[in-house]
């Protein structure tokens, strides 16, 4: 009888990072990333984020200049909202990193303003103005956390301005 | 319990927002890691991967331990670039452990790198924790490796675990048509 063709391939490769981390006889159970080590780096990490806002300031520049060829020029809105829709994504991301989780608040709403079937009317370009400009009030008010009574403020008036121009 | 020494290993970076890069290293370096290599874009990360294999004395890494790489990017995006390593001939190392990075937390999203053959997705935005606990994982937790006509990638399925009922899967370990290869 004809032996069969082998369709399935299982690889079983050594675990050589686990070695090479550990050494010989080192399992997921005995090894582990010391707590004064992981604290150090947060250290670091707190140190790198802490320029955060000068750094943005050019993406934010960016997105300003996008929203104003939204409200100048009509006929190309739909263009300048895919770009706007990438740069919401990547603050989306960063904001919660980067210590303002609010950014990433106001980013993940601009993304689903900014989709494929996102209406392409002036009302609609001030609903984008409005998390742009909630989104800059953020980073440059060096707003961390929730923000408190600010961000409780600051996300009341992006509601008010969906509301109203919806 | 002892402590992981990361010392020699080299992981690179791939990422086209500098801000991002510079936060990755330096998080990896104070996990201790020996050598973290940075790239602003997928293009020059294949480049270096084929030096290394090609002449790792001109590249300077005699080998690369893992690769972090965010999804979003242009022209080449994290799930291209994971594409060219998991099948490309040229791949320096079809098996080496792939850690996606994004901002994309939906399901559908997730099963997609997960079906070019991610190792491990960490989502933004992310910690020091969140960090060291994906090194731990692609470290100490590594995958049998599968091939079929559909995918190459780390199994997907992460547990093997006992179930009642009738068996209904196609193959398994025994069949003749799988064959297990030790490496």
């Amino acid at each position: 009888m004809e032996k069969p063709q082998v369709s399935v391939r299982f690889y079983r490769i050594r675990n050589r990072l686990l070695e090479k981390a550990g050494g010989i006889g080192a399992t997921a159970e005995n090894i582990s990333f010391p707590p004064e080590l992981i604290e150090e780096t947060e250290a670091q990490f707190q140190e790198v984020i802490s320029d955060y806002p000068d750094w943005v300031q050019g993406t934010l520049n960016k997105m300003t200049a996008l929203v104003e060829v939204c409200v100048n020029f009509p006929d190309k809105r739909v263009n300048s909202y895919r770009k706007i829709q990438e740069i919401a994504h990547e603050m989306k991301g960063q904001g919660g990193t980067f210590g303002y989780p609010l950014v990433s608040t106001f980013g993940d709403s601009l993304y689903d303003f900014t989709g494929s079937n996102a209406g392409v009317s002036d009302n609609h370009v001030q609903i984008i103005k409005a998390h742009t400009d909630a989104m800059k009030a953020t980073i440059n008010g060096r707003i961390h956390g929730d923000g408190g009574q600010v961000g409780i403020e600051l996300k009341a008036m992006l509601s008010a301005a969906i509301k109203r121009f919806q | 319990m002892s402590d992981f020494d990361l010392s020699g290993f080299t992981i690179i970076v791939v990422d086209d927002n500098s801000y991002m890069v510079s936060l990755i290293k330096s998080t990896l370096l104070g996990l201790g890691v020996g050598t973290v290599k940075t790239f602003g874009e997928a293009k020059d990360a294949i480049e270096f991967l084929k030096l290394v294999k090609e002449n790792p004395v001109k590249a300077g890494a005699m080998q690369v331990d893992f690769i972090v790489s965010n999804w979003q990017m242009a022209p080449i995006d994290g799930l291209m670039f994971l594409r060219w390593v998991r099948t490309h001939k040229e791949s320096f190392n079809r098996f080496i452990p792939f850690l996606m990075v994004t901002g994309f937390g939906d399901k559908e999203k997730v099963e997609e790198a997960r079906d070019l053959g991610v190792s491990e997705v960490m989502a933004k935005p992310f910690s020091v924790n969140s960090v060291a606990e994906k090194v731990m994982q692609i470290i100490t937790s590594q995958r049998q490796f599968v091939q079929n006509q559909t995918y190459f990638g780390p199994d997907r399925r992460r547990k093997n675990l006992p179930f009642k009922g009738e068996e209904k899967r196609l193959l398994n370990e025994k069949s003749p048509e799988v064959k297990i290869i030790y490496e």
